[in-house]
């Protein structure tokens, strides 16, 4: 009997993830680990992470300013929530630090983590790294391309993030269910590629992806490295047959000395073919980028907390040992205690990496994960990982804010036994300072 | 080291700006939650506080009073015990007296009463003697029926009484 129900449901699972394959299967995500920049303010980038963090702290902001707005001492609704969280992590905090370092430690560490821990979980929401504006990148390899020949410079990296995916002949970026996906990276070997070489990689892809034209020999969708004239033309022919395919704006020799844009000749025909710009008369090439993504799967964010985090260390060892915090650092006692300060100070600084790439890490690998699988089994295992991907960005929370917590309360300890008068006064100057602080 | 920091997207003013983000978002929160929350926790423990403190000691004062008020009640009930004590010795002492007064008045009565028969006899006695002699007197008249002189009289009377003092006694 029971046997016969975990087949039914092991067969009804199995049947759902293939109807998700069915109906629900997207193009395949692209994985960018800088965030995407979603528009400019001056020299600030503001990108989708930052937008994110933005949504972050108004919520908190918000809901918090609700929640105590009027403060009773009999607690009621949101209140109860919010004492309950602040109770628990002094609590904790007062476990580990002691009561009189736990309040002055506070709301560093309760913002690490509450800020973390709602970043995270908003992550996870299902309009994150799924909703976003579409960006033309059809025009816009070709500006690239552009600008480079203007200014004489040579592709020696990998232009942007030069692929996406064909959407409708609306222009609106709509992106269906199994709309194809397109992928055009311009080969860079050991040599620097000139723009008219990417040029004519350009026009051979875009015959690739809209028509039927193949390249004789080459496999697949991308560029062949070498490209060879008859090819360039055997492309364009594609290209002008198909009434839908996209259309070279060419310039004849005259035509450009008024022009703004000089256009860009091609390597494989030299000047005999300027192209001037392409025309996308059916259907575009689009990128989307989300407008949301998760807060910590940017290096600039786990960073930022980093070295907030290392500051604040440092900040309440000094307030604390005053100048006797350096001790530990440089200690010119012997050879060894020199070797072990320095040592100290190393890991001090390495600490900011290891912090900020552990958040990022966790952060952006669960991001991966549940966008390549929301790929290939769009149904049921995706749900798995989200559990998991719920329990990870709370541990990770924790983990920020307690390693902090542990790092100021080591910081603050007075760790030199030998001199007792010493530490005496230390802690004589700890009380004084308290009490001014207040 | 810079291509690194490209193909992570490490760029300055976003660093900056996260970090000026979270220190917005620490004094914000600081206003909006820390503050008051924490002052609203230790007021709520302190008032609880005070409360148990309070009950405590209303406890310890109702046990006092309890106390107090036993002890209070034992004092009362050996007072009454001792007055009704006091009653009864003072009664009995009454008693007492009421019973060797009613003696002595007894004693007295009957005294008396002696007295009066004593008395009674003594003039029943003297009437009786007096009597008697005129009695005698007048008998002796009778049986000799002549004049005597005075002083055969006298002995004649006094003779007779002795007789009749005798003839008394016997």
């Amino acid at each position: 009997m029971s046997r016969l129900k975990l087949i039914i449901i092991v067969v009804a699972a199995l049947a759902w993830v293939v109807v998700g394959l069915i109906v629900a299967r997207g193009p395949q995500p692209e994985i960018i680990v800088p965030a995407e920049v979603i528009t400019k303010a001056g020299f600030l980038n503001i990108s989708n992470t930052m937008i994110s963090a933005w949504a972050a702290m108004i919520i908190l902001v918000v809901l918090t300013f609700l929640a105590t707005r009027t403060m009773k001492l009999i607690p009621s609704g949101g209140q109860n929530l919010v004492e309950a969280v602040v109770d628990f992590l002094v609590g904790q905090l007062e476990n580990i630090a002691g009561s009189e370092n736990a309040r002055r430690f506070f709301p560093v560490i309760a913002t690490f983590f509450i800020f973390i821990l709602l970043s995270n979980w908003m992550g996870l929401l299902p309009f994150f790294n799924a909703i976003g504006k579409t960006e033309d990148i059809g025009h816009h390899i070709f500006h690239e391309i552009e600008v480079h020949y203007a200014e004489h410079k040579a592709f020696e990296e990998e232009i942007g993030h030069a692929a996406g995916w064909l959407v409708d002949d609306t222009g609106i970026g709509l992106v269906r269910p199994n709309a194809d996906d397109a992928h055009f990276e311009i080969g860079i070997g050991d040599e620097p590629v000139s723009p008219e070489q990417v040029l004519d990689k350009y026009i051979v892809f875009l015959a690739e992806t809209f028509t039927d034209f193949q390249i004789a020999g080459g496999g697949g969708h991308h560029a062949p490295v070498e490209v060879t004239p008859v090819m360039v033309r055997e492309a364009i022919a594609a290209l002008n047959a198909d009434g839908e395919a996209p259309k070279l704006l060419l310039l004849t020799g005259e035509d450009h000395h008024g022009e703004e844009h000089h256009g860009v000749p091609s390597a494989a025909l030299g000047d005999e073919m300027i192209v001037g710009g392409i025309h996308f008369p059916g259907q575009k090439l689009a990128l989307i980028i989300p407008l949301f993504r998760s807060v910590y799967s940017d290096v600039n964010n786990t960073l930022a907390l980093a070295l907030i985090s290392f500051v604040m260390v440092e900040f309440w060892g000094l307030r604390t040992l005053g100048l006797g915090y350096l001790k530990k650092f440089f200690n010119f006692s012997g050879a060894i205690p020199f070797f072990v300060g320095i040592l100290e100070l190393l890991s001090e600084f390495i600490r900011i990496i290891s912090f900020a790439f552990r958040l990022f890490g966790n952060i952006f690998a669960g991001e991966v994960l549940i966008l390549m699988l929301t790929f290939l089994l769009p149904f049921l295992i995706v749900d798995i990982i989200y559990g998991l991907e719920l329990f990870v960005g709370f541990i990770q929370a924790a983990v920020f804010a307690l390693l902090t917590l542990v790092f100021a309360v080591m910081a603050v300890e007075h760790h030199d036994e030998g001199h007792e008068d010493h530490a005496g006064e230390a802690g004589h100057e700890t009380e004084s300072q308290g009490t001014t602080g207040h | 080291m810079g291509e690194a920091f490209t193909a992570l997207g490490i760029n300055l003013p976003q660093l900056i700006a996260q970090v000026a983000n979270f220190v917005v978002l620490l004094v914000i929160l600081r206003f909006t939650v820390y503050k008051p929350v924490l002052r609203m926790l230790d007021q709520r423990r302190e008032r609880i506080a005070e409360g148990l403190g309070a009950a405590e000691k209303a406890q310890a004062e109702a046990s006092d009073a309890e106390a107090r008020i036993q002890e209070q009640l034992e004092e009362a009930r050996g007072q009454g015990q001792e007055i009704v004590a006091n009653a009864q010795q003072v009664a009995a002492r009454i008693q007492d007296d009421a019973r060797q007064q009613a003696e002595r008045d007894r004693e007295a009565a009957a005294e008396r009463s002696v007295q009066e028969i004593q008395l009674e006899r003594d003039r029943a006695i003297s009437d009786l003697r007096a009597e008697f002699a005129e009695v005698t007197v007048t008998a002796a008249e009778r049986v000799i029926r002549q004049s005597l002189d005075d002083d055969a009289h006298q002995r004649i009377i006094e003779e007779t009484l002795a007789e009749s003092d005798l003839g008394e006694r016997s």
